[in-house]
């Protein structure tokens, strides 16, 4: 366990946005927040970024870690002149060889084409990608995004998933796509009502009408198509399914 | 009804953002455009409704024919004033309509929208989705023929998602016609008519949803589930509807 969250609460204004919240988060895994909108998705985010403090309760994060943040609305931190320099920004502050970090950062999100280019006049997609990989560059032990496939195309979505399963530190995004959560987290952080409604494993958690109901998620394709068919194990993905429909079928 | 000719965009170098796109969007009809992430989705969308951003040159003509509505993205962005009833009143005041006639149609539209408890609201205090009625409910006042959507469902979770869709297919119903800019066809493809799928600027495809299943999976559009067994699997993935 790598940070712990005990009887949290907190508030904007008079009404809170999130109370009794209890969490842990173990190194090395991905997180799915998921949720209805105003459920306290952000806000929860923005407290283990550490840009809010709890109004009360525990939030238990070890000294020293390095933690990275990609905002909802990736304008918000742009502000270098080009792609490659707000790519260089966050490993230059460290202290790291940002040049050679940036370069690969640029090559693996497959954005090296916009490295020149001024962030704010790219497209929406384009600066998500750009705002990843602008905290992916200074290798954080904790990456936190924010609905980090909001105008994403699917092949988009492909490569940050890829990249999200290769990078071995703790990865908590907010999301509404439940099919990527399903093929690229580990576990889900259902909330609802500003508290933590569900933790669990992906497979069982978005299987549970009780629990999609109650927080207003859409059951993920792979889920659908299994219980329609019949079959027990839940693919991640369309690849997954037809693996399955080829076995049934030798 | 829409008319676009040879229209292209221009960035300051002179690299084409959209290029010679022709296009005729006929009334009743959705349509959706699709493409990548710098496909030129959001720029179409702006051009039809006739906002080209500064430093950006254009070639070619667009007619259209009726007054257009765009709902941004982030439709937050889109509001100005801070209580619901005066933002929805801000076009007609601008269009010099009387106070009562004002009144009235957004009475009218409120009660289409399901909206009429937020309009004594301050936009402070509405949700996410509710943000999406309220510009929604700034454009009908207006009697739009056009409305243009972009990637209007993103942003919403589950519930929103349907209230929106219904409400897309309200006007629908009642003969607006409908051009929507997403990349993710997975809740709205039984709405559609028509798709038209962009590429570096240029239109790639035209046709309807059912023809165009490989091809939008290529381009990376987000298909249904069972529309990704039928193009990935084959004879294994067919008839997985």
């Amino acid at each position: 366990m790598q940070i712990k969250i005990e009887n949290l609460h907190f508030s904007y204004s008079d009404s809170p946005t999130l109370h009794s919240v209890d969490l842990s988060i173990d190194e090395g895994k991905n997180y799915a927040v998921m949720g209805r909108n105003g459920s306290g998705k952000t806000t929860l985010l923005k407290i283990l970024a550490g840009l809010y403090k709890p109004d009360s309760g525990e939030l238990k994060v070890p000294e020293g870690l390095e933690i990275g943040f990609s905002p909802e609305d990736p304008e918000l931190g742009f502000f270098e002149k080009t792609v490659k320099k707000e790519i260089e920004f966050y490993p230059r502050n460290l202290g790291l060889d940002h040049e050679k970090l940036a370069a690969e950062t640029l090559e693996k999100i497959g954005i090296s084409g916009l490295q020149d280019k001024l962030p704010t006049i790219l497209s929406s997609g384009q600066q998500r990608l750009v705002s990843i990989a602008s905290v992916l560059s200074g290798r954080p032990d904790i990456l936190l995004l924010d609905e980090p496939t909001h105008s994403l195309h699917r092949k988009g979505e492909k490569i940050l998933g890829k990249l999200l399963e290769k990078f071995e530190q703790t990865i908590v995004f907010t999301t509404h796509s439940s099919d990527f959560a399903l093929e690229f987290a580990d576990k889900v952080i259902v909330m609802d009502s500003g508290t933590v409604l569900k933790v669990g494993d992906v497979r069982k958690v978005l299987n549970d009408d009780r629990i999609l109901d109650k927080a207003g998620i859409r059951p993920p394709g792979p889920v659908a198509w299994a219980r329609k068919n019949d079959i027990d194990i839940i693919p991640l993905n369309a690849e997954g399914a037809i693996e399955i429909l080829k076995g049934g079928k030798d | 009804m829409i008319d676009i000719t040879s229209f292209s965009i221009l960035d300051k170098r002179g690299d084409r953002l959209l290029d010679d796109i022709d296009l005729n969007i006929d009334t009743d009809e959705l349509t959706v455009i699709c493409g990548r992430p710098g496909s030129g989705k959001t720029l179409l969308l702006k051009a039809i409704k006739g906002i080209v951003s500064e430093g950006l040159k254009h070639e070619g003509k667009i007619e259209t024919e009726g007054r257009i509505g765009l709902i941004f993205q982030e439709p937050r962005k889109q509001i100005v004033r801070r209580n619901v009833k005066m933002e929805a009143a801000f076009d007609l005041e601008n269009l010099c309509y009387e106070r009562r006639e004002i009144e009235s149609k957004i009475h009218e539209f409120a009660k289409f929208l399901d909206a009429e408890y937020l309009l004594e609201k301050d936009i402070d205090e509405v949700s996410h989705g509710e943000m999406t009625k309220i510009a929604l409910l700034s454009t009908l006042v207006t009697h739009p023929e056009i409305i243009l959507f972009d990637e209007p469902l993103s942003t919403l979770d589950h519930t929103n998602r349907k209230m929106l869709l219904e409400l897309i297919r309200r006007l629908k119903q009642n003969g607006t016609s409908i051009v929507i800019a997403e990349h993710d066809l997975r809740d709205i493809v039984g709405l559609s008519d028509r798709i038209i799928l962009l590429r570096d600027g240029k239109i790639s495809c035209d046709g309807r949803p059912n023809d165009l299943k490989k091809e939008l999976h290529r381009e990376g559009v987000k298909i249904p589930f069972s529309w990704e067994l039928e193009v990935l699997g084959g004879e294994y993935g067919a008839d997985q509807d």
